[in-house]
């Protein structure tokens, strides 16, 4: 028997090849789409008696349009054209991520499968409400002016002012005044950023686990779907996103007597840089108090979300101490939903200009108190985002990746760190505009005259010479811990991920931020970790069946991220029945080189995980 | 040890590897080389192609259910092309037989070299048979595989046939074994 088999695509003639490459005559196609998610009654659009009237002309419908739906679940999706998909990858970003977070592991796996693979990267429920018109008209005049660095400078101001009024982009000392865009209606004319208040958002107190999973089960399958019952559905997240993994897979879908678990729907699950999902909290609120939770979350009042102690230090509430919906402030002194246009403009300044002195840093978010304090050297378009969230730059390690170094200047360890603790540096501002060294500079090839040598230090304390340091260097955090040992960094640092992947993720299909990090109700549920049996509420929250997970289960860490060893892992593997778990630490890998490293060796260990499955799938 | 006792322990070790390669948990090993008379690329580059292929089967055929097919190992050669297994993968060309002596393997990932750097490729859905076969008149059992490589170039797409007879498990571990006791005698005469 003799059959043709299939067709694989190479670019290059086989004889006349260049760079080692996979596949790489595929054309990927990616595409910010949606479909209907769990019909949740009191979300505009549901057509319920239960729904939140939007008010006529409001600013949700300036953004949105008149009468949105908002019961939809929208994800990032990456393919091959015209294939036929035999394994979908359903993944949950992280803490304030969005679907783009994926986008450069997304593009490996369907390129190293071939076009056999899908990812299909979720976006939540409130990125739907983010005024991207500033962006997408940078991007549009960037790419229409491109090559003119005057002219794609003009239409990057445009989308900064739109969301940024105060800037002073071409530094006369005054505000530029507002950049406006027509409205989505378009009897209201034009105007610019529209940003949303907690009141405007009171519908997402019902955006809580149980809305979530069943948007996502929607999305399950409509995968299932596409790759029939012998193919794989697979679901996964990164970061906070294992955490949604494993409530996903422990959630009970009918809220009677039966069940339909969430494992049972999927084939395998993939933690990326997260230990999964935790057991519930020592305290947890009765089920009066959890409704009083949700009213307050529901009207804006705060019956029940209050300081329960205002004498004692610290919010004495089990719950929560305010009632907002949405997160309202990071690392109490960055407004996230600022951030967020802040960010995607950046990328899109980083990507189009990236040697030319910052745009963002000329907003008042970045310009002014405290972030300047923080980023007080002047930086170029690419620079900026290095030291936000270059590994050795970023205060927070949640928000971390290993993309070069900032070398044309003096970088000094966290002068701040009686009021802001960690292990960070920061370009000392010297008057010197600070440049960004990405992986692939010359500058970092030894065979080069002049080329940087980044040796290995130990991590801090520093000795006073690294205090301030110019140049690049490598922590080598030491041995690895036994499996059993709690987690902790270990290993060399390495610089993996090439900064211009990263930044496009800031702003292409979607962009790689939740604006407005739904947390009011998400953290309430989320006290009850992998089971909400305590509640008693089945048909509120029903994450009940966690112990019988018996899917494969795949864990990806980075001894620099905060997954770095087994251990890490341990809890939740620990809490379900299955046996069939690998783990696999990455070297020198950061928490969100995982997701964007070049040759990313995450990849064959997916490739290599999902082949397996498929074969026992194609067996059973 | 004696020579007699020596070769004593060979043939021991020999059927001890034959039961074992027979149990049912035991993945069972097979390799064969291409027939080059009837194993050819064809396209802008033609001609007999040759080499080696090795298996892993869960089972030995005839089967009475699916089985896990694992090609382990690939080394095919033409003028100015080669293809083998992708080594940045464990299980590259893993797949299933059928009792029917068809196999598929999903995705077959492999490294293809021509004159200049290589390339990963991955085949989707690669088919063929394994078992008896009139191709390989004179062994029990043979490989049989077609694919093609859409180069997306002058190289347009290249039609790669594979025939391959493969002895059986025992054969190939006797045969193996045969040459190193040979060569193990030869070493052994030299060193006296």
């Amino acid at each position: 028997m003799k059959r043709l088999a299939c067709i694989a695509v190479a670019a290059a003639a086989i004889t006349g090849l260049g760079v080692s490459q996979c596949n790489p005559g595929l054309t990927l196609v990616q595409e910010l789409t949606s479909m209907p998610g769990y019909l949740e009654i009191h979300t505009p659009g549901s057509g319920q008696p239960e729904e939140f009237i939007l008010p006529a002309d409001g600013t949700i419908e300036q953004i949105l349009g008149s009468g949105p739906d908002l019961n939809q679940v929208s994800y990032v999706r990456t393919r091959v054209a015209a294939s036929d998909p035999k394994i979908v990858l359903v993944l949950v970003p992280g803490f304030l991520g969005g679907g783009s977070t994926f986008d450069p592991i997304a593009r490996d796996l369907v390129r190293a499968y071939g076009g056999s693979l899908e990812v299909w990267a979720v976006n939540r429920r409130s990125n739907q409400l983010e005024d991207r018109r500033g962006a997408a008209h940078a991007l549009a005049g960037a790419m229409a002016a491109f090559g003119d660095d005057d002219a794609v400078a003009d239409a990057l101001a445009e989308g900064i002012r739109f969301y940024f009024p105060d800037s002073d982009i071409d530094e006369d000392g005054n505000p530029d005044g507002a950049f406006t865009l027509p409205d989505e209606v378009p009897a209201d004319g034009d105007s610019s950023f529209q940003k949303l208040t907690q009141d405007e958002l009171r519908f997402s107190a019902y955006w809580g686990v149980d809305t979530y999973v069943r948007d996502w089960r929607e999305l399950v399958l409509a995968a299932r779907d596409a790759v029939g019952d012998d193919g794989l559905v697979i679901f996964g997240g990164h970061s906070l996103g294992t955490t949604w993994t494993g409530i996903f897979a422990a959630y009970d879908f009918d809220p009677g007597p039966g069940v339909e678990a969430g494992y049972e729907l999927v084939d395998g699950l993939i933690l990326f840089e997260g230990g999964g999902t935790r057991g519930p909290a020592a305290d947890l609120p009765s089920e009066s108090q959890y409704l009083a939770a949700v009213q307050d979350l529901a009207d804006g009042t705060n019956l029940f979300l209050k300081d329960d102690d205002p004498v004692a230090e610290g919010c004495q509430n089990l719950v929560a101490c305010d009632n907002e919906v949405f997160l309202s402030s990071l690392f109490d002194f960055i407004d996230p939903v600022n951030l967020g246009g802040a960010g995607e403009m950046n990328g899109l300044a980083g990507f189009f200009l990236p040697d030319a002195p910052s745009l963002v840093q000329r907003t008042p978010l970045f310009g002014g108190f405290p972030v300047n304090v923080l980023l007080a050297a002047p930086m170029t378009n690419l620079a900026l985002p290095g030291f936000f969230l270059d590994d050795d730059f970023s205060i927070n390690p949640a928000f971390s990746a290993s993309f070069g170094f900032s070398a044309n200047g003096s970088n000094q360890f966290n002068p701040f760190a009686v009021f802001l603790p960690g292990e960070f540096y920061t370009a000392v501002d010297e008057g010197v505009l600070r440049s960004w060294t990405n992986i692939d500079d010359p500058l970092l090839d030894p065979s080069q005259p002049g080329a940087l040598v980044c040796p290995p230090i130990p991590p801090p304390p520093f000795p006073a010479a690294a205090d301030m340091a110019t140049g690049c260097a490598i922590i080598d955090n030491g041995p690895r811990p036994a499996p059993t040992d709690p987690p902790a960094r270990w290993g060399i640092e390495r610089e993996v991920t090439d900064a211009v992947v990263l930044i496009r993720t800031l702003f292409q299909n979607g962009n790689a931020s939740e604006w407005y990090f739904i947390d009011g109700r998400p953290g309430l549920d989320l006290l009850f970790g992998r089971d909400s049996s305590a509640l008693g509420r089945p048909d509120l929250l029903n994450v009940t069946q966690n112990a019988n997970v018996d899917v494969p289960v795949l864990g990806i860490g980075g001894s620099n991220g905060l997954a770095p060893t087994e251990a890490s892992f341990a809890g939740y593997l620990d809490s379900i029945a299955s046996t069939d778990t690998e783990i696999e630490i990455l070297e020198g890998y950061s928490h969100l080189d995982v997701l964007s490293a070049t040759d990313n060796e995450a990849v064959p260990a997916v490739i290599d995980w999902l082949n397996r499955l498929r074969i026992q799938k194609l067996l059973e | 040890m004696s020579s007699s006792a020596r070769s004593g322990l060979v043939a021991l070790l020999a059927i001890a590897s034959l039961v074992g390669a027979a149990g049912p948990s035991q993945a069972i090993s097979y390799a064969g080389s291409l027939d080059p008379l009837q194993s050819q690329v064809t396209g802008s580059l033609s001609g007999p192609l040759s080499g080696e292929i090795r298996l892993s089967l869960g089972e030995a055929p005839p089967l009475a259910s699916t089985t896990r097919f694992d090609v382990v190992a690939l080394d095919l050669a033409t003028d100015g092309l080669t293809i083998g297994l992708d080594p940045a993968l464990e299980n590259p060309g893993l797949g299933i037989l059928r009792p029917d002596e068809s196999f598929l393997i999903p995705s077959l990932f492999v490294r293809v070299e021509g004159s200049s750097s290589p390339i990963s490729l991955t085949l989707i859905d690669v088919e063929g048979s394994f078992g008896p076969s009139p191709a390989c008149s004179e062994s029990p059992l043979c490989l049989e595989t077609s694919f093609a490589i859409d180069t997306l170039s002058t190289a347009g797409i290249l039609q790669v046939d594979v025939v391959a007879p493969v002895p059986e498990p025992g054969s190939f571990l006797l045969a193996t074994l045969g040459l190193a006791g040979f060569a193990a005698a030869r070493r052994t005469r030299r060193i006296r």
